[in-house]
């Protein structure tokens, strides 16, 4: 398991957890799968939630309004922005 | 009694807000535009914002006997600040009269928790916070007021969030309709605490500047603290002592929105709805409201819904009354808003003044062209006004007001719903107690032995649409969903009233602990919702689409009596249709320990029971073709220095069933004049089957199945506990052109 794939599996144990996905596994979230809208059917409390845990687990701050928009879009986007931020 | 004496007539205002002492003060300074936003102490942790907030300008001992001032909490103290002043603007005096308590609050003494868990250190904060917790429960303010004033009836303690106080008004104003009481003081309080202000910080929606409703540039709300009381009376008694009426209570409503659990619904169908009832009961046109006071928080999402239901009640721009809100300068008082806001609606009406809106320079072109008050207040003639809530989970409250002088017009809509009967029933219960078997079984059919754990209520419930949910919510849920199913009822219109001794405790140890040690950067937006002590009504009214009147009530042990009461007050009082009751105790691990510690006397401290009523209109039932279990004859309470055997409703049928539902403790004997109370008749006497603190909730569901299996043609349960009497008395349905046995 590569670097990008460990920190994408933590990012979904992240939602599972924190957003309290019940009845689901981060097995069930495939990288590219939208987090809001359709997808997962997050909603506007749930990304306020996320960004909280992203910042506690990792101490990368997500932004707001667009710039959030594109961090959340996917597994695979949040990961990049805290690759990013991390480095 | 002729209609005009039948009127509820105001005779008594107070208020404290961070604007100032006393109604006329606080007025005084909203009509001068004055903003009392001050920055508040920082937030624990590093990194945290120096929030505005409106805090009141005192620290006050007045009226509170020197020996018990450490067990006053803040909310108590504002909260008697104001009641004394409505009361004292009556002309009243300590103890006077009959009178009846609702007290709207959310906060409670969470202050005096957090301030005790900071003291305590990191690793004592949860312990601290939980015993805190438990001793002071929020339903301690009105026992506090109705300690000090004295003489109270009934006393009751109402959650419904941000349109609690508004809500305990129009409960009040319910009772003295339906001729409950004759004289009530109703309002609402909430102090400030770390637990509201990194909640709403963590939810985004402070405005780092303070709170400018309805502007281009708004960007939040400025939380504040006070409180608001009104004295209302049945206008034939106010003009018996010849008190001044100042105005008139003509008109309220609630409901929910069902929406969700913080985003109010955009589409504002509910507002327009609340709107609606409220002029329709106060036989109004929209065109003779001359000031809506406006919920107007300053968040874009409530300002947005708000003006939408604004335009659509009230038509195009230009038939849209003036309308304000008090916000931008004292902030958002949360549980006291709505009274706050009827205090000063009525103030607004009284002298003939539209407040304006704080902080508002620049109105937002989105929200359309709305009648605003700019800067400073202006007179103007205000015949009627109306007062608007709105809260988490979506329960709102409409209040309309009329001046003292108003023409009285024809009477509008009144409480036409006749009896009410119990038509549905779902009990869980822990742990029954020995000796009670025999009148458990009556219930066998209606009950599970245990209280089923999360896991499995969870796994009846949608998984994506009970997220965060704990087990006080996925039970309250899913007694809802088996009540509403088994009678085959719409939820629509619907209300639901749950009783809490305490809220979630753990839960909200755990979130203050986190924002307490690691830093308010740290508080979880997606928990904060959920601790308050109306999260579980919100909850099961959001899942299941209930858009009647959804309010939480707690009093200690008679929470299941309470919650038992005013569900009969919204059904009889016309607010809805049917009104489920849940009266909930479920095992939190912290609270157990806590409750045991405070209340030793209860060998078996917490047992977990849920008891589930349906309350529906016995015509309601009827039109449905539903056969009732039992009617609801009476539900009522009395200090227990004041109770004489002789108020209890006397039995009328041969076999009557006098059920004592207390927990056994030492020095609250059973008074020996019960025993008469069935008289020559052939009836038995049982204790409570279930321990507890709530036990008295499984008592309402073994006389509602005593009645309904014939066991017993009338019930009486009797509960004595901490100072007070309740009763509720269940009768037989007797078929038309039957006999009474």
């Amino acid at each position: 398991m590569d670097d990008g794939e460990q920190l994408r599996r933590e990012l979904k144990e992240l939602l599972v957890s924190e957003l309290d996905l019940r009845g689901k596994s981060a097995d069930d979230i495939a990288d590219d799968l939208p987090l809001f809208g359709g997808g997962l059917g997050l909603d506007s409390l749930d990304a306020l939630q996320l960004a909280m845990a992203v910042e506690e687990r990792f101490g990368v701050a997500v932004p707001e309004g667009e710039a959030a928009k594109q961090a959340f879009a996917s597994v695979a986007a949040l990961a990049a922005h805290v690759a990013a931020g991390r480095s | 009694m002729t209609a005009a004496e039948d009127r509820i007539a105001i005779t008594g205002c107070g208020m404290v807000s961070a604007l100032g002492i006393g109604a006329a003060e606080g007025f005084d300074a909203l009509v001068a535009g004055q903003v009392a936003f001050a920055p508040a102490s920082r937030l624990p942790g590093e990194g945290s914002p120096r929030l505005l907030v409106a805090r009141v300008p005192i620290e006050t001992n007045e009226g509170i006997a020197a020996s018990a001032r450490h067990r006053w909490t803040r909310s108590d103290r504002l909260a008697l600040v104001a009641a004394r002043e409505a009361w004292h603007s009556a002309g009243l005096a300590a103890a006077d009269g009959d009178w009846s308590l609702v007290v709207g609050a959310s906060t409670g003494g969470t202050l005096e928790a957090e301030l005790g868990a900071v003291a305590a250190g990191p690793g004592a904060a949860v312990a601290t916070l939980a015993r805190s917790m438990v001793e002071a429960p929020v339903s301690q303010t009105a026992e506090r007021i109705a300690e000090v004033l004295g003489g109270a009836r009934r006393k009751l303690t109402l959650c419904s969030a941000c349109s609690s106080g508004a809500a305990a008004i129009a409960v009040g104003a319910a009772w003295l309709e339906d001729g409950r009481a004759e004289r009530v003081l109703v309002g609402g309080v909430d102090s400030l605490c770390l637990l509201t202000l990194s909640g709403f910080n963590a939810l985004g929606v402070l405005d780092p500047v303070g709170s400018r409703p309805f502007d281009a540039t708004r960007a939040g709300l400025t939380l504040g603290e006070g409180a608001g009381f009104l004295v209302l009376e049945r206008a034939a008694v106010a003009r018996a002592r010849g008190a001044p009426i100042r105005g008139w209570l003509s008109g309220w409503s609630l409901a929910a929105e069902a929406y969700h659990v913080t985003q109010p619904e955009p589409s504002g169908t509910t507002a327009v709805r609340l709107m609606r009832g409220a002029l329709v009961r106060a036989g109004l046109e929209p065109e003779r409201i001359d000031y809506l006071n406006a919920h107007g928080t300053g968040t874009l999402q409530n300002d947005a819904m708000e003006a939408g239901a604004i335009h659509a009640f009230f038509g195009p721009a230009g038939t849209s009354p003036p309308i304000s809100s008090v916000k931008g300068q004292l902030g958002h008082t949360l549980a006291a808003a709505g009274a706050i806001e009827a205090v000063v609606t009525v103030l607004a009406v009284e002298r003939g003044m539209l407040p304006p809106t704080g902080g508002l320079c620049a109105p937002d072109p989105a929200l359309g062209d709305l009648h605003h008050v700019i800067g400073q207040g202006r007179p103007a003639a205000i015949e009627a006004a109306m007062s608007s809530s709105y809260g988490f989970g979506g329960a709102g409250t409409v209040l309309v007001f009329e001046r003292a002088g108003a023409a009285r017009r024809p009477a509008g809509a009144t409480a036409t719903a006749g009896r009410t009967v119990v038509s549905g029933l779902v009990a869980w219960h822990g742990e029954a107690r020995s000796g009670g078997e025999d009148v458990v079984g009556i219930v066998e059919g209606h009950t599970d032995a245990q209280l089923p754990s999360l896991e499995a209520l969870a796994a009846g419930l949608s998984p994506d649409r009970s997220r965060r949910f704990d087990q006080l919510s996925a039970l309250t849920t899913a007694g809802t969903g088996l009540l509403l199913d088994g009678a085959g009822l719409s939820p629509d219109g619907i209300g639901l009233v749950v009783g809490l001794t305490i809220g979630a405790v753990e839960r909200s140890a755990r979130y203050l602990e986190r924002v307490i040690v690691r830093g308010s950067r740290l508080a979880s937006p997606a928990e904060f919702p959920q601790l308050i002590l109306s999260a579980a009504s919100g909850n099961a009214s959001v899942y299941h689409g209930l858009t009647g009147p959804v309010v939480t009530v707690s009093d200690r042990r008679a929470s299941a009596e309470d919650a038992l009461l005013v569900a009969d007050t919204l059904v009889r009082g016309g607010l809805a249709p049917a009104v489920l009751v849940a009266a909930l105790a479920v095992p939190d691990p912290l609270a157990k320990a806590e409750m045991a510690a405070v209340y030793p006397a209860v060998e078996s401290g917490r047992v977990p029971c849920a008891t589930f009523l349906l309350l529906e209109a016995e015509a309601a039932a009827a039109a449905r073709g539903r056969r009732p279990m039992a009617v609801v004859s009476a539900s009522d309470t009395v200090e227990r220095v004041r109770f004489r055997a002789a108020d209890l409703p006397q039995p009328t049928k041969q076999r009557a069933q006098l059920l004592i539902s207390s927990p056994t403790l030492p020095g609250q004997d059973v008074p020996l004049e019960l025993e008469e109370w069935a008289g020559g008749r052939s009836a038995s006497f049982a204790s409570c089957p279930v321990d507890g603190e709530l036990g008295a909730g499984t008592a309402l569901a073994v006389a509602a199945a005593l009645v309904s299996s014939g066991a017993a043609q009338e019930v009486l349960v009797v509960h004595f506990s901490e100072g007070w009497v309740r009763w509720s008395h269940l009768v037989e349905i007797v078929p038309r052109g039957g006999t009474t046995g």
